[in-house]
């Protein structure tokens, strides 16, 4: 046996925190007893008792922490040791060791020359914090949801008198001076600027941007409430400025959901305004109201993405269906549902982004029809119950009732792999379609959670005479720390099939569950 | 894109300085904290500050969630702030400036502008039976045996009857327990015959005794304590004089402990406690509509073992008032 006895002068901590090192450390194999307590004259006593009072502790005083350990040999006691350091550190910090400060002044503190915030607090506080960082003259990316639209007013109208960005609230993405802010992905510094009221709408085309050897200037994250009429596209016309006015900025870039008709018109003067080559997706609006302002209308986030590429290159935007030839993609189509049952027949998107989970509905409607979902395009398709899906389905799993008192599905995928298993027990699912997620902020091998429950669920289908297909998009780069490729390699080993894009991923679903036979409405416009 | 902070912003000229408003000030920490008084951190902890104010003693300030007392400062500060983050250090600085409590240079500001000043409520109105209390602190021991086996100072309760009868049985007590059981039996039986010569040597082998910030023979006490004072104060005292018993307690807590101990141990002498316990207090006395679990299960939630180690001082104390008040008390 071996004792070791520490003595920590003028060292308070709070009761909670000594008894969960108590608790901690009697935990440690080999450790026998322990005590964690002030040096008062009676607990010299009791340590006496227990014979581990030592020199030391003897001219301790009662402001004084005493930990006391004995163990079966020292390596014991190190580990305990090491346990009682890393509890006893009163500052949190990062894995890299930097402190996390908790308010904004002790962040200011602490990097005094900071131009811009990153503020994650509780809804209730967050207008208050943005507020003060605004007065304060910094940029503010606000990933905080639950913020009143009043209030996002306010600040969006602050940071425009003051000259200020201010991304958010509910901004999940965005790419300054290509530093990712939030979830983002790891891509090329270049000459096209975006500015996304759609956080996975921002990734998926900045990746795409990516692989077609161009690169971002900057891309600004604005909130998905941006561009509704009470906000009136405040954040959107700001960031179209900035990217006018910005000399490393040649083409610019603009993603939403269909805005209010106003303000619409504004966004699209202020594009126009640019003098730049612009390209707008109003996901799931229409084009001409966009083209009639002599910018380019784009109907996919993959399109988008290709257009303004196109549009460097001096070329003319141009759509794509499918990157594969049209046989190559019947044929795969046929391959994946000719053992379905006759049952078999919905697609169930299982989306960790809601811009991609949109971007579904948006396709697959006029080609299925009816598309429920917990977003759904039109009210009367909305999902009683979100954990129960129904016919056609695609659900958003980053949203509120799936994310209250949990991480994100792009860290977390706990819920998601339990609705894979739920999905494939239904008879009637044929298609399974996944986004796939990499970059800052997002789980750090997402094959490897997902690989297992696509099993499981492929075995349980097969046992009952079933083939399950599962149809993916992976959103990354070369660049990020997953390892794009190897994340493909594995998804693919485990029978799923990895489309480039999530629009090409939703199509090649919807030919696989109609087992072919919307084959030329989905190519008609190919031809 | 350049930075798009305009050039001539006076960000530069700015002090960041985190500011909040206090909701209420306890009334002892009203009497120290005076216009113009100067002081130090004492300690800081994720949602409280401990201040020291040369020739009158510590104040708090608290989350506002901890609730009311007579030493703290209770402020409104959103959830997710954590004192130890902002930089304020031990030995920082205090100063009452107007109605503002100042925390180290340039660090945070407390507003005392809309605090309403809280005092310790000593008399209860509808006091009950002594079969009633008694009944209630059945309930009391009921919850305290089920939900307190956490604490070093739990086999008290378990145990007290035997080991009256049978000292042997001693060493099966925890290392804490053991120490502490002789000297609270002393205690008792020195505070129901007034012998103050014992009062001293029991306390003397009891503040200081245990693990936490606050030692748990400590908190036993601060339960104690309280529960003899509002006995005395509202229902019908029998022959034990708590005042002196209190006196002489105060009178050999000084050095004994930690600082923060000993300012509560020497409020609780003279009756001061803090608004949980003054609201278990007055469930345990009282019909007065107050259910009697939740607020013990509000004290029990105090600290590590805190709230666990007063209850079971106040379990203690009431069952002593009762049976010399009340001969059919029999809850040990």
């Amino acid at each position: 046996m071996t004792k070791r006895v520490i003595v920590k002068t003028d060292t308070y901590r709070d009761s909670v925190i000594l008894m969960r090192i108590s608790n901690s450390i009697t935990e440690v194999e080999g450790v026998q007893q322990a005590a964690i307590v002030m040096a008062t004259a009676l607990n010299k006593d009791l340590l006496e008792n227990l014979d581990l009072l030592i020199e030391d502790v003897v001219e301790a005083t009662p402001s004084d922490l005493v930990i006391a350990i004995e163990a079966k040999d020292e390596a014991s006691i190190e580990v305990a040791l090491l346990e009682v350091d890393r509890l006893l550190t009163t500052r949190e910090t990062s894995e890299e060791g930097e402190v996390i400060p908790k308010t904004l002044s002790s962040a200011i503190r602490e990097l005094p020359n900071a131009n811009l915030v990153m503020i994650s607090v509780p809804g209730e506080y967050a207008s208050r914090e943005a507020t003060k960082a605004l007065r304060r003259g910094l940029n503010v990316f606000l990933f905080s949801s639950n913020v009143s639209i009043e209030d996002e007013v306010k600040l969006k109208q602050l940071a425009v008198e003051n000259g200020l960005l201010m991304m958010g609230p509910d901004c999940g993405t965005a790419i300054i001076n290509n530093v990712v802010l939030g979830f983002g992905n790891s891509v090329r510094k270049g000459t096209i600027g975006i500015v996304s009221a759609a956080g996975t709408g921002l990734q998926q085309v900045s990746t795409i941007i990516h692989d077609e050897d161009f690169g971002i200037s900057q891309a600004i994250g604005i909130g998905g409430n941006d561009l509704s009429k009470d906000v009136g596209g405040l954040m959107m016309i700001e960031g179209i400025k900035r990217l006018a006015e910005d000399s490393a900025t040649e083409a610019i870039v603009l993603i939403s959901k269909p805005p209010d008709k106003e303000v619409s018109n504004r966004v699209l003067e202020a594009a126009k305004r640019s003098n730049k080559p612009v390209v707008v997706i109003f996901l799931g609006g229409t084009s001409e109201e966009i083209e009639r302002h002599s910018v380019v209308s784009a109907a996919t986030l993959e399109d988008t993405s290709k257009a303004v590429c196109a549009l460097m290159k001096g070329k003319q935007p141009t759509r794509t269906i499918f990157t594969a030839e049209r046989n190559e993609v019947v044929a795969l189509a046929d391959s994946e549902s000719k053992e379905f049952t006759s049952d078999q027949q919905f697609i169930r998107g299982l989306y960790t982004g809601g811009t991609l989970c949109s971007e579904a509905l948006v396709i697959l409607s006029p080609l299925l029809g009816t598309i429920y979902s917990n977003s759904p395009l039109k009210q009367e398709y909305n999902l009683e119950n979100s954990s129960m899906s129904k016919d056609h389905t695609c659900v958003d799993m980053g949203s509120e009732e799936f994310t209250v008192g949990r991480p994100h599905p792009m860290i977390d995928y706990t819920l998601r792999k339990q609705r894979i298993i739920r999905e494939g027990e239904d008879p009637k699912t044929a298609v399974i379609l996944l986004d796939v997620v990499i970059g800052y902020g997002s789980h750090d091998n997402p094959a490897g959670e997902l690989i297992p429950p696509i099993k499981e669920a492929r075995d349980a289908a097969k046992k009952e005479g079933r083939r399950l297909s599962f149809v993916a998009n992976i959103v990354g780069t070369d660049l990020d720390h997953q390892n794009l490729r190897k994340q493909q390699k594995q998804l693919e080993e485990a029978g799923v099939i990895v489309m480039p894009s999530n629009a090409q991923a939703v199509r090649l679903a919807a030919l696989i569950a109609t087992k072919g036979t919307i084959a030329d409405l989905l190519f008609e416009e190919d031809t | 894109m350049n930075d798009p902070t305009p050039k001539n912003h006076p960000r530069e000229n700015m002090t960041f300085r985190d500011n909040f408003s206090a909701v209420s000030i306890g009334s002892v920490a009203a009497l120290r904290m005076t216009k113009g008084v100067e002081g130090q951190v004492h300690s800081v902890f994720r949602r409280v500050i401990n201040l020291e104010i040369p020739n009158e003693g510590l104040i708090s300030l608290v989350g506002s969630e901890i609730g009311r007392g007579p030493l703290y400062i209770s402020v409104e500060i959103p959830p997710h702030i954590d004192f130890t983050t902002i930089s304020v250090e031990r030995g920082d600085r205090v100063i009452r400036d107007e109605n503002l409590v100042k925390v180290s240079a340039n660090i945070l500001d407390i507003s005392l502008e809309n605090a309403v000043l809280w005092e310790p409520m000593k008399q209860f109105s509808d006091i009950v039976a002594y079969s009633d209390i008694e009944s209630n602190l059945t309930i009391l021991l009921r919850l305290a045996t089920r939900f307190g086996n956490h604490s070093d100072l739990y086999q008290l309760l378990k145990c007290y009857k035997s080991f009256v009868d049978d000292d042997k049985e001693l060493t099966e007590l925890n290392p804490v327990s053991r120490m502490a059981l002789p000297q609270v039996m002393k205690l008792l039986d020195a505070i129901k015959l007034g012998n103050t010569e014992n009062i001293v040597q029991s306390v003397m082998k009891l503040v200081g005794l245990g693990p936490g910030l606050t030692p748990a023979a400590d908190d036993f006490l601060v339960g104690l304590m309280l529960s003899i004072f509002y006995m005395a104060e509202n229902s019908n005292p029998g022959k034990i004089r708590v005042q002196d018993a209190l006196n002489d307690i105060q009178s050999c807590i000084h050095g004994r402990t930690t600082r923060i101990s000993e300012e509560f141990l020497l409020q609780a002498a003279i009756g001061n406690g803090n608004e949980i316990i003054q609201t278990l207090l007055e469930a345990l006395l009282t019909s007065n509509k107050i259910d009697l679990e939740q607020s013990a299960h509000k004290v029990m939630s105090f600290g590590g073992t805190s709230g666990i180690d007063m209850i079971i001082g106040i379990i203690f104390g009431v069952n002593m008032m009762l049976s010399d008040a009340y001969t059919k008390s029999h809850l040990f």
